[in-house]
């Protein structure tokens, strides 16, 4: 869920190379909400700033038994200390760093 | 001698003559009366009359005060032998003591303020004269007295008419004075401070005139029969004094206020105190809620220099201007009772002293308005830093991380040359430091976690990404107005960026934050010897702190470290 439709495309390329199943995309929190109730994805990358809401807000709502909410953004996690601690989202994930093994490792517990 | 003098001088002669011909035929029907006194009386009337016509020709005071003086007397003449003469002193003989309420109720302003006092003034006057008119016609001591001679004309002797008429003026003579006096109260209550001051005399004058009508209504019979009766007339006369000796205490007392001006141009020949000026306007003036305003440029403001809406200026009764050499120094607002000379007096005593405060008023409001420039341009630069920060983050950034992407993804292409994937890893790595350095950059210009978070994180993010250890004590608990979060966010900041270039060694942030105030240091250990003239850095910093009413210091002697010292508002 990213509201820069280049970068989306980039991720999902970047995923699918990878081995994952990219489902769906959603520009906005409000077609973030309705893309993951129809998709039922087991993973969604969430970013922080989304044109219409919060990501943060966005998460306390996307998540669900066996669904792992990863918040994603071009800034470092340094940037929402206080958010982070108190988020339902499963981790965070700068954007730079996004790949598979980065996914893997917060969906582990190794990075939150 | 004016015209008005001329005329002045002829009415005091004819009165004279007036009243001395009506004592003198008093005391040729043997009556028993305080002669001086009852002269005293008119006299009294006569001058407090003539003086009001001089100083307030516009004041009706002055002609009600010299009518009261010649009227007075009319009932002396009722006295002779004469019918036509005792007819007309029974008919109008009253009037006098009607011109009287009506003074009372018109002082100090010559006008009668509501309808009530004016129905109630004009009854009373009434039915004097219809009560006197009545008399004089039907009243014939000879119905009720075999040996007594005619007094008056008595066309229409009538004692039932007579009888029905004192009957009257018995109930009258306890409801008009009941109803004067809760009219009175009512005009005190109306009354402004000044007006209350002036009215005291009267209160005293009116409650011996309302207390002899009681007797004299309790004791009934003839005024000026018996000890009794004797003595009631004379409180009578002292009470009807009332009204001209309060006038005339009013002038002398004007006077006297207007000799405390003097004491005005040495209370304000030292250093005045912001709203000093006021105090002493009001002192003088004796007027507790005296406001005063200065001109400034374009507009009104008050001695502090706070801007004043335009419509409390409109001028009117209380609001007056104070000029010099034609141009305005101040308005004041007073209460309107005030004698516009005593104010022409004050101002003219402090015109000067009006000229200076005129003068620092339209400096403090300067100042205010570069004061408020430079924090909206503070406000302005921040909104814009906010602005870049996003747009880079929501453009450039995510154009390169998408490129990232693609050369990551490009560098998985397994049919690709070694020499392409090396190619490729450089530049991807390349690309990761320019996405690195621009995302420094947006941090640099507006940390969003400050606008997100507030000043703790932020400051908290400072000192984890610092090359040094950073200690930092903080009493804040939870946010500050954004424009002195950021003010400090950029004082540590560049306390912190310093401190790694010139110190190195480990820095102690304290933020205090007590009594509406924010204090924040931050200390090094370093060489020392930083200098603000030197540095725009610290120069920007200084400028910055100081838009959000802030002030900043930097304590950096040679070899013994470095403290920067902001302190804000922060309620």
């Amino acid at each position: 869920m990213d509201d820069h439709a280049g970068f989306r495309r980039a991720a999902r390329a970047a995923l699918t190379d990878e081995g994952y199943d990219v489902v769906g995309e959603a520009a906005t929190g409000a077609e973030a909400l309705g893309t993951v109730v129809r998709l039922q994805p087991d993973v969604v990358l969430l970013d922080v700033q989304l044109p219409d809401v919060s990501g943060f807000q966005v998460a306390e709502q996307l998540v669900h038994p066996g669904r792992h909410v990863v918040l994603i953004s071009s800034r470092p996690a340094s940037e929402y200390r206080q958010r982070l601690t108190r988020t339902s989202a499963v981790g965070f994930i700068s954007k730079e760093d996004l790949t598979g093994a980065a996914i893997e490792g917060v969906l582990n517990g190794r990075i939150k | 001698m004016t015209g008005r003098d001329v005329g002045m001088v002829g009415l005091a002669t004819v009165w004279v003559v007036w009243a001395t011909g009506a004592e003198v035929v008093s005391i040729r029907a043997g009556v028993i009366e305080n002669h001086v006194l009852d002269f005293a009386v008119g006299a009294t009337y006569l001058l407090a009359g003539l003086i009001a016509l001089r100083r307030r020709p516009s004041n009706r005071l002055g002609w009600l005060m010299v009518t009261v003086a010649f009227v007075w007397y009319i009932g002396n003449y009722g006295n002779t032998e004469v019918p036509a003469a005792v007819s007309m002193g029974a008919a109008f003989g009253g009037v006098s003591l009607s011109l009287v309420v009506w003074l009372f109720f018109a002082y100090p302003s010559g006008r009668l303020q509501t309808r009530a006092e004016q129905v109630y003034v004009a009854a009373f006057v009434t039915w004097q004269l219809v009560l006197g008119v009545v008399i004089a016609l039907t009243f014939d001591p000879r119905a009720t007295c075999a040996a007594c001679v005619q007094g008056g004309l008595a066309l229409f002797p009538s004692a039932v008419t007579v009888a029905r008429m004192e009957g009257i003026d018995n109930v009258l003579a306890v409801a008009l004075p009941f109803l004067g006096g809760m009219l009175f109260a009512l005009k005190h209550r109306r009354a402004s401070a000044v007006e209350r001051r002036a009215l005291l005399p009267l209160w005293i004058g009116g409650a011996l005139l309302v207390a002899s009508f009681a007797v004299d209504a309790f004791i009934g019979g003839d005024p000026g029969q018996g000890r009794a009766e004797y003595t009631l007339v004379q409180l009578e006369n002292l009470a009807r004094m009332a009204v001209p000796l309060c006038f005339i205490w009013a002038l002398l007392r004007s006077n006297l206020d207007r000799g405390g001006v003097g004491d005005l141009i040495e209370r304000l020949s030292g250093p005045i105190p912001t709203g000093g000026l006021r105090d002493a306007m009001s002192d003088v003036l004796r007027d507790p809620n005296l406001r005063l305003w200065l001109p400034v440029a374009g507009g009104w403001v008050d001695e502090a220099g706070a801007s004043i809406p335009h419509r409390e200026l409109t001028p009117g009764s209380g609001i007056s201007r104070i000029d010099r050499a034609g141009r305005t120094l101040a308005v004041i607002r007073h209460d309107p009772a005030i004698d516009r000379r005593l104010i022409d007096a004050a101002g003219a005593a402090t015109a000067m002293a009006l000229d200076n405060a005129r003068l620092h008023a339209e400096l403090r409001t300067r100042l205010e308005e570069v004061r408020a420039s430079r924090a909206r341009i503070v406000e302005a630069t921040d909104a814009e830093r906010r602005r870049i920060e996003r747009d880079l983050h929501d453009g450039a950034q995510q154009r390169l991380l998408a490129v990232s992407f693609r050369l990551r993804a490009a560098q998985r292409q397994t049919e690709a040359a070694d020499s392409v994937r090396s190619d490729l890893a450089e530049a991807e790595d390349e690309l990761r430091g320019a996405i690195e350095e621009l995302r420094n950059l947006a941090r640099g210009i507006h940390p969003v976690i400050l606008t997100d978070e507030g000043l703790g994180p932020a400051l908290d993010s400072l000192a984890d990404r610092a090359p040094m250890p950073v200690r930092i004590t903080s009493t804040l608990d939870g946010r500050l107005p954004p424009p002195i979060e950021a003010a400090a966010y950029f004082v540590v900041a560049e306390g912190l960026t310093n401190a790694a270039r010139y110190a190195g060694t480990p820095v102690d942030v304290t933020v205090d934050v007590c009594g509406g105030r924010c204090v924040l240091r931050v200390r090094d250990n370093g060489p020392g010897g930083a200098d603000r003239a030197r540095g725009s850095g610290l120069r920007g910093l200084a400028d910055r702190v100081e838009a959000v009413d802030g002030w900043l210091t930097i304590q950096s002697p040679s070899g013994a470290g470095t403290t920067l010292t902001a302190e804000f508002p922060c309620e």
